[in-house]
């Protein structure tokens, strides 16, 4: 899992793809905080007042870091088919798991990255023009909110990750990091929710992936960290044992 | 012991048949030529061999142990369809990426020791896009012997190399059977090239295996004969069966053939004796190419 990890994160940090989306979510982000369109850095962080993430937030702030990282992901996948690398991969490698755990480290490593780069980024421009850059919860709670983040992403990459090694298509994968990162199945399941009058149905939407990010909050809150930690640990298992299922049964 | 055994193995897709019952058997050290027409199940073979396809039944065991041990498959190296390269990176890159994917120790040191080996040194950083198909091949070997494998299956490799690329490739295939040990699982259409270096045939046909033998017992079996050319063919048909006792003697549109006899002085001199001009007289051997060809039926080869 490790020599993959490391052939995989060697291949990312070589790759123009990655450096051009870097410069590009922070073009736009950039540009939005230029504009006063996300005027404090809650708003970059996808958060609205009352602590809850919705689709323009999500669409204009941390959604989409995720989205791009999605996109990057899922080209970066299926990259190693469409190239034949693959090939080389699974004939040394035996155990499918090896393969998706490497994989699903380095891809998260990289997400991390781009997520401290872009956090980094969006403060320093938030300060330099005057905007808010109050965090409610200290650095503590920034801290904490990167870690549930991350794990939001551990579940995200593993989730893109499935469906790229079940179809090896990027755009599928590309469809479901936007999907995901925008936040429709929760939107969709909440005014399903509404419309039925049952709010076990919205309530549903909170442990899908878009609903655990959207539980992310600059200030601690324990239930909502150990419902996110465990939401996407489940979120991510069930992907590793759907994707080594779906290598094991197709050819590469 | 053998390097590869299959034992009944199968593939299908949907209803059809890609690869049927077929029993392969590849001694340790060979270089085993796989031949057949496109489409008669190579690849697909070659694939579940190196655990890319899963088979529909049979099995695949490689030095004894099935292929899906994680041990054994250390042990393989893979040229399938086309090298498997990622286009935007460097030819050294890219060997250092496999280097790093198989758990290598040093794979900067092996990366180049391996581009020597194919002669790509000084392409070393030229972007895989930019390389010919031939040093695209040879890239394709040299990922492949990465980290020292026992076993290369390839599938093609010589495709697309120019005729100095062909002679380049065959010199590494054989040092690395001769000075290595590597056994080497061969596929090619470039069969009097083939021929040049196999140990051991197998010939698919439709997904069946037609036939396994080795090339000492392929030059056994081969019908080679002689060619006369001669001022009258049918008076020296019957006196070389009268005098000489062929296994076969028959006159076609090239000349008079004779099978069983390989003496040309001999039968150039009983034909001078009885008056007859020989023209031409030559021993024609039969190549790996008419082999297949007579096996095949006498249809054009793929």
């Amino acid at each position: 899992m490790l020599n993959v990890f490391k052939m995989d994160i060697r291949r990312m940090l070589r790759s123009k793809a990655f450096y051009i989306c870097l410069i590009f979510m922070n073009l736009v982000t950039g540009t939005m905080i230029l504009f006063d369109i996300v005027p404090s850095f809650a708003s970059i962080m996808g958060i609205s007042s009352d602590g809850a993430a919705d689709m323009m937030g999500n669409m204009m702030g941390i959604g989409l870091a995720f989205m791009i990282i999605g996109i990057l992901s899922a080209l970066h996948i299926c990259g190693d088919f469409s190239s034949g690398f693959a090939k080389n991969t699974f004939t040394r490698h035996a155990n499918p798991m090896r393969y998706f755990g490497g994989k699903l480290l380095s891809l998260t490593v990289t997400g991390v990255i781009m997520l401290i780069i872009y956090m980094l980024v969006s403060a320093l421009l938030l300060a330099i023009c005057g905007s808010s850059m109050a965090l409610p919860g200290g650095v503590g709670g920034l801290l904490v909110f990167l870690i549930e983040k991350v794990f939001v992403l551990f579940a995200f990459t593993a989730l893109v990750l499935l469906a790229c090694l079940t179809t090896r298509k990027s755009i599928v994968g590309i469809t479901v990091a936007a999907v995901v990162a925008m936040g429709v199945l929760p939107m969709i399941l909440a005014i399903a929710g509404d419309y039925l009058g049952v709010s076990l149905i919205s309530d549903i939407g909170k442990y899908t992936i878009s609903g655990l990010s959207g539980q992310a909050a600059l200030v601690f809150n324990g239930s909502a960290f150990a419902i996110i930690l465990i939401g996407s640990l489940i979120w991510a298992g069930l992907s590793a044992v759907l994707g080594n299922r779906a290598i094991k049964l197709k050819d590469v | 012991m053998e390097a590869i055994a299959t034992t009944a193995l199968c593939k299908s897709y949907g209803t059809k048949k890609a690869v049927d019952n077929i029993d392969l058997v590849v001694p340790e050290g060979a270089i085993y030529g796989f031949i057949g027409r496109n489409g008669a199940g190579k690849t697909t073979t070659q694939k579940m061999v190196c655990g890319l396809a899963h088979p529909t039944s049979g099995s695949v065991t490689l030095f004894g142990k099935p292929v899906g041990a994680q041990d054994v498959r250390e042990q393989i190296g893979v040229l399938i369809e086309q090298p498997a390269l990622f286009s935007d990176l460097s030819a050294y890159e890219n060997l250092v990426l496999q280097g790093l994917s198989i758990g290598i120790k040093n794979p900067k040191d092996q990366a180049m020791k391996s581009l020597e080996m194919v002669e790509l040194t000084e392409a070393a950083k030229k972007k895989a896009k930019q390389l010919s198909l031939g040093m695209k091949q040879r890239l394709g070997v040299a990922l492949a012997m990465m980290g020292f494998p026992k076993l290369l299956v390839l599938d093609e490799p010589v495709n697309g190399l120019d005729p100095q690329g062909i002679i380049e490739m065959r010199g590494v295939f054989e040092r690395l059977n001769r000075e290595m040990g590597v056994t080497i699982f061969i596929s090619s259409h470039i069969l009097g090239e083939l021929s040049r270096v196999a140990t051991h045939y197998g010939i698919i046909h439709d997904g069946r295996m037609i036939q396994q033998i080795s090339a000492a017992e392929l030059s056994e079996q081969s019908r080679d004969y002689l060619n006369i050319k001669v001022d009258n063919s049918e008076k020296a048909r019957l006196l070389i069966e009268e005098k000489m006792n062929p296994s076969e003697c028959s006159v076609g549109e090239d000349g008079l053939r004779v099978f069983g006899i390989k003496n040309s002085r001999d039968v150039n001199e009983l034909l001078w004796r009885n008056g007859l001009a020989v023209d031409e007289i030559y021993l024609h051997q039969q190549d790996l190419e008419e082999y297949f060809l007579r096996l095949m039926g006498g249809v054009q080869v793929a």
